[in-house]
């Protein structure tokens, strides 16, 4: 396994036709492919909005039922599964955040002042990935990599961004557009 | 259409994230669902993130997914003797919805889906439940007759045929019990995790106040597995755990009773070990 970027997982597009396709013939084992697709990416954000490990594993149970009873709202002509599932992990961890800071009689801002017990880092889990990972390292200017992590990790909004990072809205934009344009560019290599 | 600059705002990455609010989310959904050439291009950029999030993330424990599972059991098998939460399939009409990609085909071919896939399953039960579903299906008047009752979640539907269709279910035949006649329906019980599916066959219509009540033997005692009318085809009923050596459905005031109204007994079914 050298440093190289390596090839897109084509095969990554495949699983998502055929989980979408258990999905709507009603075929319950989709849950246990979906789980191993996304369920990294889940609980990377339901980690990096609750920050808690405890309340992360509870958020992605949480998401996974939500996924199963809304399976069939699903519509693949207008996103793709990563959408849907960032989506719902997302707002389930949102979600308890708020419901958390309402029944602490002070709730000041959460997301910021909560240490992270669990650390999300390098993957351990893919092989094929590994790689990928040190070279968008080296590679993405490290704001990017900051703002591109908030948003897809972090729950937090554009504005969100653009306050924290003390940027224009619009530039927290045009960096995002750039940064996904590296991604796919290394990914085709 | 040109979305030359809409794809250069950044927007559909912000879509493909899940970061844009509300209305910006819809507004893109409906247009991602029109143009293929934008639609092309944000399923690029859901590609290239979903490869990024994989390579910075670790699989969670498998404890989470089973523990969903588990709850996705648990609130399966939750039902209610109110006729308005449990799930019922009642009669067969072409839904129509706009909706695109429909889970579930209309009750006949679910019947259809679930006598084939029976008889895929069950050996020694194969004639008794070809009979059954070709009896169910005949009944087309009744059928037409009733009014159509989708349960608000489709996937209780779909799971309840999943259930049927995947050869873990029991098969008990209910037949009218002594001085009735007419009565009979089918039991199929899942011992392992206590699902209950009622298939009824052109059941005698009750009055207003009455309503039928099924009722597992356990120990010796009855226990309640809940109500349901002449018109319920097909009905998940409450979760049965523990040995039942037979089902025996009485009629009962609506809403059920907490003991069977013996003399009111019209069906029973043995349990074959």
């Amino acid at each position: 396994m050298t440093a190289a970027a390596t090839k897109p997982d084509s095969s990554g597009k495949l699983l998502e036709s055929r989980i979408v396709q258990m999905m709507y013939n009603g075929d319950k084992q989709f849950l246990d492919l979906l789980y191993k697709e996304y369920g990294g990416i889940m609980y990377k954000i339901t980690v990096g909005i609750t920050k808690s490990q405890e309340a992360a594993e509870d958020v992605l149970q949480e998401s996974l039922v939500k996924i199963w009873k809304n399976a069939s709202r699903f519509d693949a002509s207008k996103a793709k599964l990563l959408t849907w599932v960032v989506q719902i992990a997302k707002n389930t961890a949102l979600d308890f955040v708020k419901s958390k800071a309402n029944r602490n009689a002070q709730s000041t801002d959460t997301m910021a002042d909560k240490p992270i017990v669990a650390a999300y880092g390098v993957s351990t889990q893919n092989e094929d990935h590994i790689g990928l990972h040190e070279v968008i390292k080296e590679k993405l200017d490290e704001r990017d990599q900051r703002i591109l992590t908030m948003l897809y990790f972090e729950g937090y909004t554009q504005k969100e961004v653009a306050e924290r990072l003390d940027m224009p809205i619009g530039s927290v934009k045009t960096r995002i557009r750039m940064t996904v344009n590296q991604l796919r560019t290394y990914l085709k290599n | 259409m040109d979305y030359k600059e809409l794809i250069e705002s950044g927007k559909l990455e912000l879509y493909a994230l899940g970061a844009l609010d509300l209305q910006d989310q819809k507004e893109i959904a409906d247009l991602l669902a029109t143009d293929k050439d934008l639609k092309a291009e944000y399923d690029a950029i859901a590609d290239a993130l979903g490869v990024y999030g994989q390579s910075v993330s670790e699989q969670p424990s498998m404890d989470i997914l089973e523990r969903a599972k588990a709850q996705i059991e648990a609130e399966e098998n939750t039902t209610e003797s109110t006729t308005t939460e449990t799930t019922r399939v009642v009669a067969m009409n072409a839904g129509n919805t706009t909706t695109p990609m429909k889970w579930w085909a209309v009750a006949a071919s679910v019947l259809l889906l679930i006598s084939v896939g029976l008889n895929v399953k069950l050996n020694s039960d194969l004639k008794e439940v070809t009979n059954d579903y070709v009896a169910l299906e005949s009944q087309n008047q009744q059928m037409a007759a009733n009014t159509v009752k989708f349960n608000e979640s489709n996937i209780q539907t779909n799971k309840m045929i999943a259930s049927l269709a995947s050869g873990k279910m029991h098969r008990t035949y209910m037949g009218s019990t002594e001085n009735n006649e007419g009565y009979e329906s089918a039991v199929y019980w899942d011992k392992e995790s206590s699902e209950v599916i009622l298939a009824t066959n052109n059941l005698p219509t009750l009055s207003e106040n009455e309503q039928y009540q099924l009722w597992a033997i356990v120990d010796g005692k009855p226990v309640d597995a809940g109500v349901f009318d002449a018109t319920d085809a097909l009905a998940t009923m409450k979760g049965i755990s523990g040995e039942a050596v037979a089902f025996a459905v009485t009629i009962e005031p609506k809403g059920g009773s907490v003991n069977p109204t013996m003399e009111k007994m019209v069906m029973i079914g043995n349990v074959s070990s």
